[in-house]
């Protein structure tokens, strides 16, 4: 019973956090659509470079799409580095004129694909290693800073004797195993970063 | 530069020197107390000799400042007295020095035969010469109650004078023989007889005159209860004189003498005018009142109350019968008329009766009533206990380590027995009613059980200079609480520190002896099962003792203490500051000073420090032990905090690819 109270009432506690979130996170939509309309005649203006832009930011347009997190990290993760990728054919066509012509000789220019796409390669690489790495950061951190801690509690034993641990049971045991039981957390760690390096959306869980 | 006693030299006062290997066995005195010969380092011609005190029984060191006076007096005087090391004891001894008698003993032991003195050499010889000496006690005060044939001396070779032997040795009185007691002095067991009065002094004297007269003990066939017996039934005149033909003065001088009322006795202007030629004629006591019928106990027909109450006193069980039916009663209303006496008595058994006999306690205490009943003026008695009232401390005190006999003394003084006995007194005197209070303070001193009160303290409140008989000191000699640290000191000093500084005695020891008793210190004593407390009792009372007494400085008994503090010290929870005080114990150890451990120990405000240091750990410690549990629990490891960070370092680790990548192509582009 308890169990299934507490189940009913997580969700409602999620949404109502959402809610909240999207109340007060990012910018708000009115502000989005004026920058899209400030925007349009720059586009208009210059149309072959907005072309060429929206044609090779495409894996950013996908990364967009498909990170349905909040923060779109990704987008950003992918986006940065696909418009570093992107940005030797701007240059390319502002110094030929900046034309249609040129914008679809660009277009159809493989190596600019090849760069542009690339740079966004990059960055979904980054975006898919970065767990590991992070995961394996997280634990060495983990690791040392319980022996930091296991430490302070035996000069703290040392200091004032054993009653300072007496009714801190659960504590105190683990002051006593604390190596041994290093080995079994390193491995109980690991499942947990192998699962956090999945990059899926919090809400598609 | 080695002391007298490293040299085995004994010196009292830096002056006379005790050479224990002459004993002078001729001066030993009674109960086991030896006598030495002694020199006076500084030259003095006179032959002196030391007596050796028991440290079981207290000498009469209360007596001694005031009799070392009497110099020019026919006495054995006391010139100096000082505890010092006695080594056939190995243990430090009260030891007296005293002038020697020049001759022998006029009567070598008491139950001795000599031929019979001439009346005239009586007098010239011994009551001519020791008039002034009852002159000078009178006009003090003082009892002598040693005066006997086997304590008077030849005072030197010639035989024409005569000295009297000392009285400090033992409790007073307690080395007379019945024979000189007047008849409540002779009920009384020998050490529970008391200081008593001049009148005792006279009536021992009188005694003294017709032993000399008599070559010897006047009654020699008579065992001491029989004499006791004849006396009371008699009269003393005619119980030892008997059939003794003497001249017509010397009748008259031994009925004066030997009057058993004790405010008719001849005292020195009697003596005197006697002497001087007078005749009087002494006033007979009248003897106790003769039933019509006689009273049967255990075989004797009794025909008055203080003989029958001598001899229910002296056959306690057989007593203890006689009370338990109506007859005594009857006996005192219908034989001797004596109204109030019987409803006294009947009071007491009827009380019995109604126990039914179902309380032995209770029999004893009636039946000590019922002896107080019916010879007021008898001694207390309490089963094998007979006592006079100032003879009770002393007797507590000879007796308290014969366990049977030092019950009944508890029993007595928690039955306020005492206090009942001064009650039935017709006559109260000052010295008597004095003794209420110290009873009933007594009686509350023994109803607590604990370390600084019970019989022991009562036994140092009732004997003002009774030596501490704790076992620990059993090697000295501690009658005056300044004495007791240094005792301790050489106890510490020995390293005989295997049990701790304070037992029963020390503790009764102190309280009797303190003027404010340390309640606070006794109190912590009394928590025997806490280690830290007691042990800071210990200390502490110690520590009291020093403060009011000195001496300044006692490094081993410190270093002592400062063990016994140990559990105090460990209680502090802190490492550092047990190991800091342990330091600092050990640095005030050396310094002497027990109030200064005490003062280190218990400190609230360090107390105070250590208990808030120690709940700040157990916080620190709690945080400590959530923290970890925390990352245990995948703090940081959990897969959405993984992907959380991984996300967050990923953005950063594009966004600066990014812009170096956007650096070099714009810098490429415009160079």
């Amino acid at each position: 019973m308890a169990k299934a109270a507490a189940k009913g009432k997580a969700p409602s506690g999620k949404a109502k956090a959402k809610r909240k979130k999207g109340k007060t996170g990012g910018p708000p939509r009115w502000m989005k659509i004026f920058a899209l309309v400030l925007l349009f005649p720059f586009a208009a203006v210059l149309l072959p470079t907005t072309l060429l832009f929206f044609v090779m930011m495409a894996p950013t347009w996908v990364a967009y799409i498909t990170d349905r997190s909040r923060e779109k990290q990704l987008a950003i993760t992918v986006g940065m580095l696909n418009f570093a990728g992107a940005l030797p054919a701007i240059i390319g066509l502002w110094a030929r004129g900046q034309n249609h012509q040129t914008a679809m000789d660009m277009i159809g220019d493989v190596f600019v694909w090849v760069v542009a796409y690339g740079a966004a390669f990059a960055g979904w690489l980054i975006f898919a290693f970065m767990p590991t790495v992070v995961g394996s950061y997280y634990r060495m951190t983990t690791d040392n800073r319980i022996k930091g801690l296991v430490k302070q509690q035996k000069a703290l034993i040392a200091e004032w004797g054993h009653a300072v641990a007496d009714g801190i049971g659960q504590a105190a045991s683990m002051v006593d195993d604390a190596e041994e039981d290093d080995d079994s957390e390193a491995e109980k760690e690991d499942e947990d970063v192998t699962e956090a390096e999945l990059v899926q959306p919090r809400a598609a869980r | 530069m080695r002391t007298p006693e490293e040299s085995g030299m004994i010196m009292v006062a830096d002056r006379y020197r005790i050479h224990p290997d002459q004993p002078l066995p001729a001066l030993d005195a009674p109960g086991g107390v030896r006598a030495f010969n002694a020199t006076d380092e500084r030259g003095s011609p006179k032959s002196l000799f030391a007596i050796v005190c028991r440290r079981d029984i207290a000498p009469r060191s209360d007596v001694l400042t005031q009799y070392a006076r009497f110099t020019r007096l026919p006495l054995v005087t006391p010139l100096r007295w000082a505890v010092v090391y006695w080594p056939p004891e190995k243990a430090r001894r009260l030891v007296i020095i005293l002038n020697q008698p020049g001759g022998e003993r006029i009567l070598p032991a008491p139950d001795a035969k000599i031929d019979a003195w001439r009346e005239d050499r009586v007098v010239r010889l011994v009551m001519n010469p020791l008039m002034p000496v009852f002159k000078e006690l009178g006009g003090r005060n003082l009892t002598h109650r040693a005066i006997r044939a086997d304590n008077l001396f030849f005072s030197d070779a010639t035989r024409d004078s005569v000295v009297l032997g000392e009285c400090f040795s033992l409790p007073a009185g307690m080395a007379q023989p019945s024979i000189y007691e007047p008849i409540d002095s002779a009920m009384a067991m020998a050490e529970g007889r008391g200081y008593g009065s001049p009148a005792d002094d006279y009536y021992a004297f009188g005694v003294l005159v017709l032993v000399l007269l008599c070559g010897g003990n006047p009654v020699p066939d008579l065992n001491e209860y029989e004499l006791v017996e004849a006396k009371i039934s008699k009269g003393s005149y005619a119980a030892l004189v008997g059939e003794t033909r003497l001249s017509l003065p010397m009748v008259e001088v031994l009925r004066g003498l030997l009057c058993d009322d004790p405010e008719e006795r001849w005292r020195h202007d009697d003596l005197q005018l006697w002497l001087n030629g007078r005749h009087l004629s002494p006033k007979q006591a009248l003897l106790p009142p003769k039933a019509a019928r006689l009273f049967p106990f255990e075989e004797v027909e009794y025909n008055n109350a203080s003989a029958l109450s001598y001899a229910m006193g002296r056959n306690w069980p057989a007593a203890l019968q006689v009370i338990k039916s109506p007859e005594l009663e009857r006996w005192i209303r219908r034989s001797l008329s004596d109204d109030r006496r019987a409803a006294a008595v009947g009071a007491a058994t009827q009380a019995v009766i109604g126990v039914g006999g179902g309380a032995p306690g209770l029999e004893d205490r009636l039946l000590s009533r019922v002896l107080i009943a019916l010879d007021p003026s008898a001694p207390l008695r309490y089963k094998q206990v007979a006592v006079r009232l100032q003879g009770f401390s002393a007797a507590f005190g000879v007796n308290y380590h014969n366990e049977d006999r030092r019950q009944s003394f508890a029993e007595i003084i928690l039955n306020k027995l005492p206090q009942m006995w001064i009650e039935a007194q017709a006559q109260l005197r000052v010295d008597i009613v004095a003794f209420v209070r110290a009873f009933d303070l007594v009686g509350m001193h023994v109803t607590k059980p604990r370390i600084g009160y019970g019989l022991e303290r009562a036994l140092y409140a009732l004997n003002g200079n009774w030596p501490c008989q704790s076992p620990l000191l059993t090697a000295d000699y501690v009658s005056d609480i300044g004495d007791l640290l240094p005792a301790l000191e050489r106890v510490a000093q020995q390293g005989r520190s295997e049990r701790p500084p304070m037992d029963w005695h020390i503790g009764g020891f102190i309280s009797a002896r303190m003027k404010m008793t340390p309640d606070r210190g006794f109190n912590e004593l009394a928590v025997d099962d806490q280690p830290e407390i007691h042990n800071l009792g210990i200390v502490r009372v110690l520590a009291e003792v020093q403060e009011s007494v000195g001496p300044e400085r006692v490094p081993h008994l410190a270093a002592w203490c400062a063990d016994l503090l140990k559990p105090a010290t460990d209680k502090f929870r802190n490492r550092t500051r047990r190991e800091q005080m342990g330091e600092m114990l050990q640095k005030l150890a050396a310094q002497g000073n027990l109030t200064a451990l005490v003062a280190l120990v218990d400190n609230p405000q360090r107390q105070a420090a250590d208990e808030e240091g120690f709940r700040r750990a157990r916080a620190e410690f709690a945080a400590l032990a959530e923290q970890m549990n925390w990352l245990r629990n995948g703090g940081l490891t959990k897969p959405q905090v993984v992907r959380a960070g991984a996300r967050e370092a990923a953005t950063v680790v594009s966004g600066v690819a990014a812009a170096v990548s956007v650096l070099l192509i714009t810098l490429n582009a415009v160079l």
